[in-house]
């Protein structure tokens, strides 16, 4: 109890010592895991490989020889087609689920988040066995039934990587505008009707307007999506030569000496193009915040289509399930059942040998699958914890400035996992770290990539927990600490389950933030997979891929269940009102 | 227990002041209201007193403790002072037993303690029979209670309450306010109570503050503020009183065209200077044309402009010759109609003349 007034310093230090310090690790764990690795790589970019001086060729090579500049095309090339097609299959598509009466709604919703969980480099795996010039099935079954000499279908072209890509982007693009579609208020639809509007005209005028910043979106992220994937072109571009920027960063870490610093510059173009690209999402959403203003969420209306067009749109709409999720994943689950791949889907083909080898022979894919559980189950603890504190103390605005962090915590969305992987090896590789081969640096680079993630997810929790829960704490005598750990983390608990498994599950599908990060002691199972591909032995690629999808699929099933419990109890509380 | 003193208080948000120079002293268990409309700076006064916001000059004092001042603020935690919120603020993760409890609990008191108080903290609101409950399964008013048990559990020395019934429907608001009254006389905290209604006002309040944009403009007893309002301001805020502005014909005379009315004169113009007379709507008396007593003291002739038929009587919208309108509740059974020409009594005891906004 004071009755003086405290010596202003001392005063603002002395009760506030724990913010103080956590603070001071906050602001060291973000510099550490954002800044220090892209600071190195705007230096290394400006330094020569061989000579280590400061010089501008980097840059110059990268657009005076034309094999450096042709990948950066390519997949400009990519991105562009990737997004194109993603928007022109993704947005019908979520028209049709949401707003129709198409026949198997539930069944195209549930098998287009299959495709959004499965690893697109491990689909890319699944269309190698379908449509391999020579020995994938469509083109073996194709020659069979025609007696034709060549092949259906080439996988191994632009084409194919541009098929591969789009419909695992699709989903992306589904989410996106079938939420817009799903949040928007039935009010604004019926204040048309009611003013003589018909179905139709209030669909194209009022509907599909206030969903359109959704599809910009959606292009924007599909474009992106193209830009920065790496496994689905290292598979299929990287044997007819043709590359594209990621692969040709991962070239340049295979040379004899690596080229780090020209891999640094080469950075850049990526880095530049998907900050500009969320630079104008932002724009977007920040102008038409009005696409998602809720009124009482009651269900939409549903337009009814009639009965040839019910089944047009849903033959239209089981294209992503066929391509993205039934062939691939059937392709996969045969062939790794298979004796050997050429030989067909026969009876005398079966064999459970691969799975025997892949979970109790090998120690590299045992040792992987315990890595990529540990991993990512750390990763995402620990993603977790660092954004909800970010987004605590930036929307609490516990610091003047407290902004910053939430930023340096958001950059990272704009880091291709590639260029983050280029960047935390030339960081941490060298003293006085010397973290290579070690399980923390990949460990942290998952952190970082997915920190956006974890401070979105905590941002929105925190917004749904009204400040004056925290303030009728405190005036009846708890501290900040005591606070924060009796009302605002229980509060926050549902908001963080489903955050750890947003952060979770992708780690555990991640490959490029890992490519350069792993040794053979770390290996994780996306990077053993993505090496076994190069060994050539695809009835293991497969067994082991189907392991992964079958581990992914299960523990989203699971976090399913878990948070759609642990949500019923506090749903009906009004949390979020505030005191005007 | 303790009386409040508020020195010079100021607050400024970047280059909007939302305070200013407010200076007000509560005594030791009484209840005072802050009553204004939105942005008067009642809720700022609230959160600075609380401990969440600092002045940006001026100070707080609690009895003989400098709670608040630019250079040191003590904090929420440790002023002894509970705050009950618009939107109640009660913990949905706990029970109403344990929303009581947990100000308790941090006070470190035994088992038996924090049962005693959070059971007397229970009855004093009447809600003994919820303790179990999950706020989910409360109507709002009981939410209400329970935010105010909360509050009061700790014992604290000051209460406040921010705005407590304008999320509760008007019959619900209307049991509370007694009931907020009656915990108060019980219990004899001193306590502020934010407020942008003038009924909660006047039945809860041992004094009243009236606010307008950040600047104090009346404070005083219920009654004092109700029947001598400092100015025009807290005359419209309070008992809806009519504000005519008029031409003064000398000390205790005001000059609407060609009449002139008289009345109690509290605004110090000099003759041929602006005033303004102040009267509540029920207090006038409404004559149709023709029928109106001969030698009426105090009447203006007007023309109907809108009637509306409230019940329990009839408002009425009139316009004077000098284009200045009055509103005016007669007995239902009179029915003038928009268009009528009437006149219009204002009996001289109920009429004041305040200076000119």
């Amino acid at each position: 109890m004071t009755s003086q007034p405290r010596p202003a310093l001392s005063g603002i230090i002395g009760h506030n010592l724990p913010r103080w310090l956590v603070l001071t690790l906050v602001t060291l764990a973000l510099l550490l895991l954002v800044a220090h690795p892209l600071g190195w790589i705007l230096w290394n970019s400006f330094h020569d490989d061989s000579t280590k001086e400061l010089t501008l060729g980097n840059y110059q090579r990268m657009f005076t020889r034309p094999s450096l500049w042709i990948p950066i095309v390519n997949s400009l090339l990519l991105a562009f087609s990737v997004a194109l097609f993603s928007t022109l299959i993704g947005v019908p598509l979520a028209w049709l689920v949401a707003r129709t009466d198409m026949p198997g709604r539930g069944f195209i919703r549930a098998m287009t988040m299959t495709a959004f969980v499965t690893p697109s480099f491990i689909g890319a795996l699944g269309w190698i066995l379908l449509a391999a010039p020579r020995a994938g099935w469509l083109n073996v079954g194709w020659r069979n039934l025609t007696g034709a000499e060549g092949q259906l279908l080439d996988i191994y072209t632009m084409t194919g990587t541009i098929f591969v890509c789009a419909i695992y982007t699709v989903p992306y693009t589904f989410a996106l505008v079938a939420s817009a579609f799903d949040e928007m208020a039935v009010e604004l639809e019926d204040a048309a009707t009611t003013l003589g509007a018909g179905k139709w005209r209030t669909m194209l005028s009022i509907t599909v307007p206030l969903a359109s910043p959704a599809f910009l979106v959606g292009f924007i992220l599909s474009f992106i999506q193209g830009m920065t994937l790496f496994g689905v072109p290292a598979f299929l571009l990287t044997p007819s030569g043709t590359r594209v920027v990621t692969t040709q960063l991962a070239e340049f870490y295979q040379l004899f000496p690596p080229e780090i610093f020209l891999a640094a510059a080469y950075c850049m173009p990526l880095l530049i193009v998907t900050a500009g690209l969320f630079w104008i999402r932002r724009r977007i959403l920040g102008r038409r915040q009005f696409t998602t203003i809720g009124g009482k969420t009651r269900r939409t209306r549903r337009i009814a289509l009639g009965a040839r067009a019910r089944w047009l749109g849903f033959a239209f709409a089981m294209i992503v399930p066929v391509t993205a999720v039934i062939l691939p994943f059937a392709a996969l689950l045969l062939v790794s059942l298979s004796k050997a791949w050429g030989m067909g889907p026969v009876s005398g083909n079966f064999t459970l040998d691969w799975y025997r080898w892949a979970l109790l022979e090998n120690g590299e894919t045992q040792r992987a699958i315990v890595n990529s559980l540990l991993y990512a189950g750390i990763a995402a603890s620990v993603c977790m914890l660092l954004g909800v504190v970010v987004a605590y103390i930036s929307e609490r605005r516990l610091f003047s400035g407290a902004a910053i962090l939430g930023a340096l915590a958001t950059t990272p969305i704009i880091i291709p996992g590639i260029v983050l992987s280029v960047g935390f090896f030339s960081a941490y590789t060298r003293p006085p770290f010397g973290f290579y081969g070690s399980a923390v640096l990949v460990i942290a680079a998952f952190v970082a990539t997915f920190l956006p993630i974890a401070y979105s997810q905590g941002t929105t929790t925190i917004k749904g927990i009204s400040p004056d829960l925290e303030r009728a704490a405190r005036s009846v005598g708890a501290g900040e600490i005591r606070t924060f750990l009796s009302i605002t983390a229980p509060l926050m608990r549902t908001g963080l389950v489903s955050g750890w498994l947003l952060v979770f599950i992708p780690i555990m599908r991640e490959l490029s933030v890992a490519i350069f990060l792993v040794s053979p002691k770390t290996n994780v199972m996306t990077t053993l997979i993505y090496n076994y591909k190069d060994g050539g032995n695809y009835e293991a690629v497969a067994a082991t891929s189907v392991v992964l999808l079958a581990g992914t699929l299960v523990i989203v099933l699971l976090a399913r269940l878990l948070v759609g419990q642990g949500s019923r109890r506090t749903r009906k509380t009004p949390t979020t009102d505030s005191a005007a | 227990m303790s009386d409040i003193r508020i020195k010079g208080l100021n607050k400024t948000f970047g280059t909007y002041q939302a305070l200013r120079n407010l200076n007000l002293d509560l005594a030791d268990g009484h209840l005072l209201a802050l009553l204004g409309p939105s942005g008067c700076g009642k809720s700022t006064t609230l959160q600075m007193l609380a401990g969440f916001e600092a002045p940006s000059s001026g100070e707080i004092w609690a009895g003989d403790r400098l709670i608040s001042s630019p250079t040191s603020v003590v904090p929420p935690e440790k002023r002894g002072i509970s705050l009950v919120f618009q939107n109640y603020a009660v913990w949905p993760h706990m029970t109403v037993a344990e929303n009581i409890a947990f100000g308790l609990k941090i006070r470190r008191l035994s088992r038996s303690e924090v049962a005693e108080g959070t059971r007397a903290a229970l009855d004093a609101v009447r809600l003994g029979q919820l303790a179990d409950r999950y706020p989910s399964e409360l109507s709002g008013g009981q939410q209400q209670r329970v935010a105010l048990a909360r509050a009061l559990a700790v014992r604290p020395g000051i209460l406040l309450l921010d705005e407590p019934l304008s999320n509760l429907d008007a019959a619900l608001r209307d049991e509370m306010r007694f009931e907020i009254r009656r915990v108060h006389d019980e219990l004899g905290i001193t306590t502020v109570y934010v407020t942008h209604d003038q009924s909660e006002a006047l039945v809860t309040a041992d004094r009243i503050a009236v606010m307008k944009l950040g600047e104090l403009q009346q404070l005083g007893a219920p009654e004092e503020v109700f029947d001598r309002p400092a100015n025009e301001f807290v005359a419209s805020f309070i008992g809806n009183n009519n504000t005519v502005p008029g031409i003064s014909a000398g000390k205790g005379a005001l000059r609407f065209g060609g009449e002139t009315v008289t009345a109690l004169d509290r605004s110090g113009a000099g003759e041929g200077g602006g005033a303004v007379l102040i009267i509540r709507p029920g207090k006038i008396r409404l004559y149709e044309e023709g029928t109106a007593p001969a030698g009426l003291a105090n009447a203006l002739p007007a023309t109907v402009l809108r009637s509306a038929y409230l019940g329990e009587s009839r408002d009425i919208l009139a316009e004077l010759a000098t284009g200045a309108t009055m509103r005016v509740l007669v007995p239902p059974e009179q029915r003038p109609a928009p268009g009528d020409r009437v006149v219009l009594e204002l009996p001289a005891a109920h009429c004041q003349i305040l200076p000119g906004g």
